[in-house]
C-alpha cells in the first residue's frame, strides 16, 4: 500500500469541491486591495472571510512601524530566541501584553497554534487531566494529545456537563486543567465563562481561556470575553493570537502565575522554532496600541455584525446561537452549501465554506467574518449577496 | 460489579441508538467494526462520552486508539468501571 493511500479520501473530497470552479478551500486570492476588498478569479470581491476583525492590516501606523523595523532589524531572526538571542521588541511586547492584561507574566509565540500547542502540551503531563469544550480549536486538541494527560471533553458550552465530568474524575488526576474559548471560531458563540469559573471554584484545578476570536473585540479594553464578564483576574491562563484582530501573526499566553516564565525552557513549540520576524512584532505592538486607543473600532465591528446577523436571520438562514464577529449559516447538505458559496462569490462576496469534519456537527457552514473596516455599503452588499442565494 | 455480558449488551444498545439518531443504517452487534462501518473519530469520541454517561465512569478520549469495534468499547468501559 502506498504511503499516500490514507489521503485518498480527503483528496477525493477536495477534488469534488474544486471540480466546478474556484477552490472554496485554500481559495486563490490574486490580489488584496484593502482590508475588505480583493481580487479572486479576476473579479473584485468583498473579503468577508478573513478574520480581519478590526481591519488593521493596512493601518498606516502599523505599516510604518513594520517598515521601520524591517529596515532596522532585517527580514527575520533566523532562529529561536533561546538559541539565537532574544530581540528587544519581542521582550517589550511580552511586557506590554502582561501589563495590558494586568498579569505578571507573558510569553509570545510565533503563531497562535504554537501558543496552544506549547503551553498545553507542557503544562500538564501523564497523571494529569484536561477537560475541554468539545468544540475547541484543533490546536487545543493537538496540545492536549501531545501532553500525555488524560483528555476529556465536555458538551459545548455546557457547564453542568463540565461539572459532571470533573466530578467523575474525583481525585484521580494530579492536576486538572479546564479549557474553553472566548468566542468559538465556527459558530461565533461565547462561552458561559462565569459558570465555567464556578465549576473550577467548586472542584479546583486551573482554568485556561483561548481568546483568539474575542481578543480585540469583547471587553471594555478589548481584552476578550473574560474581561467583558469581569472575571479576567480569575483566569489562570489567557491565550490568544495576533493574526486576527491585530492583523499580523503570532500568539501569546499571559498569566498571573509567575512560574509561567519557567515554561520557556521546556516548551518544544517555543524552543525549537524560529521566533517571530521583527516586522511582525513591530506591527503587533502598534496594533495593540491602536486597539487600546480606538475603542470606536470595536463599536463599529459590533454594529456591522449585529446588522448582518439580524438580516441573515430575517432571510430565514439557520445561524449560530448569538451575534458575533463570525456569522455562520448552517446547511444540512455540503452540496447545497458549496452551491451557495459559489453563488455568493459570483455576487462579489467572499466567505468561508466549512464542511465536516471541520465543523462541530454533521452540517456545513458558510462562515462570514465581519470587520470594523467594512463600510455600510459593503455590509449592504454582503446582505444582498446572501439574499440572492437563499 | 459490572458483568462483561451485561456491559456488552448496554454498549450495543447505546451504539444502536447513536446510529439511529445519526441516520446510520446499521444493525449493531458486539463484533461491529466501527471504522469499517464508517464511524469517524468524532463519532467514536461521542460514543465514548455516551458510554461515560451510561456507566457513570470517566473515560479519556486517549482510549480512542484502542477502540475499533463495539466489543473494544465495552472492554474499555468495563476496565474503567473496575
Amino acid at each position: 500500500m502506498s504511503i499516500f493511500e490514507k489521503f485518498r479520501a480527503v483528496n477525493a473530497l477536495y477534488d469534488q469541491l474544486t471540480r466546478d470552479g474556484v477552490a472554496p478551500v485554500g481559495t486563490p486570492i490574486e490580489h488584496v486591495l484593502s482590508p475588505t476588498r480583493g481580487i479572486i478569479n479576476g473579479q473584485e470581491v468583498i473579503l468577508a472571510g478573513s478574520n480581519n476583525y478590526l481591519g488593521l492590516t493596512y493601518d498606516p501606523d502599523c505599516i510604518r512601524a513594520g517598515q521601520k523595523s524591517l529596515a532596522e532589524f532585517g527580514t527575520g531572526t533566523t532562529g529561536s530566541r533561546l538559541a539565537n538571542g532574544s530581540y528587544t521588541g519581542h521582550a517589550a511586547l511580552e511586557d506590554e501584553l502582561a501589563d495590558a492584561f494586568g498579569m505578571r507574566s507573558g510569553i509570545v509565540f510565533t503563531t497562535g497554534y504554537q501558543a496552544n500547542l506549547g503551553i498545553i502540551s507542557t503544562l500538564v503531563e501523564r497523571g494529569d487531566a484536561i477537560v475541554m469544550d468539545a468544540d475547541s480549536h484543533a490546536s487545543i486538541y493537538d496540545g492536549a494529545k501531545m501532553s500525555g494527560a488524560d483528555v476529556h471533553r465536555f458538551r459545548h458550552n455546557d457547564p453542568e456537563d463540565l461539572a459532571k465530568r470533573v466530578k467523575r474524575l474525583k481525585s484521580k488526576a494530579n492536576n486538572l486543567l479546564i479549557i474553553t474559548e472566548g468566542i468559538f471560531s465556527m459558530l461565533g458563540d461565547q462561552a458561559p465563562i462565569r459558570d465555567i469559573l464556578q465549576v473550577k471554584r467548586k472542584f479546583g484545578g486551573y482554568l485556561m481561556i483561548d481568546e483568539a476570536h474575542s481578543f480585540g473585540i469583547l471587553g471594555p479594553n478589548g481584552l476578550g470575553l473574560a474581561e467583558q464578564e469581569g472575571c479576567l483576574q480569575e483566569m489562570d491562563f489567557v491565550l490568544g493570537t495576533f493574526s486576527k484582530s491585530l492583523g499580523s501573526i503570532g500568539g501569546y499566553c499571559v498569566s498571573d502565575h509567575t512560574d509561567l516564565e519557567g515554561l520557556r525552557y521546556s516548551m518544544r513549540a517555543y524552543m525549537f522554532t524560529a521566533s517571530s520576524t521583527p516586522t511582525s512584532i513591530a506591527t503587533v505592538r502598534t496594533a495593540l496600541e491602536v486597539m487600546r486607543s480606538r475603542p470606536g473600532l470595536r463599536a463599529q465591528l459590533k454594529k456591522n455584525y449585529e446588522r448582518v446577523y439580524a438580516s441573515l436571520k430575517r432571510l430565514g438562514l439557520v445561524l449560530g446561537p448569538m451575534p458575533g464577529p463570525v456569522v455562520a449559516a448552517k446547511f444540512d447538505d455540503a452540496g447545497q452549501a458549496l452551491a451557495a458559496w459559489r453563488k455568493l462569490l459570483a455576487e462579489g462576496v467572499y466567505v468561508n465554506l466549512v464542511v465536516p469534519p471541520a465543523t462541530p456537527g454533521q452540517y456545513s457552514l458558510l462562515r462570514c467574518s465581519l470587520s470594523a473596516a467594512h463600510s455600510d455599503e459593503e455590509v449592504d452588499q454582503i446582505i444582498a449577496g446572501y439574499a440572492a442565494v437563499v | 460489579m459490572l458483568r462483561k455480558d451485561s456491559c456488552q449488551k448496554r454498549v450495543v444498545a447505546l451504539v444502536q441508538s447513536y446510529c439511529d439518531a445519526h441516520n446510520k443504517r446499521l444493525r449493531v452487534s458486539e463484533s461491529t467494526d466501527l471504522l469499517d462501518a464508517g464511524f469517524t473519530s468524532l463519532d467514536v469520541m461521542e460514543l465514548i462520552e455516551a458510554v461515560e454517561d451510561e456507566f457513570d465512569i470517566a473515560l479519556p478520549i486517549n482510549d480512542l486508539a484502542e477502540v475499533r469495534s463495539v466489543e473494544d468499547l465495552a472492554e474499555v468501559a468495563l476496565k474503567a468501571a473496575e
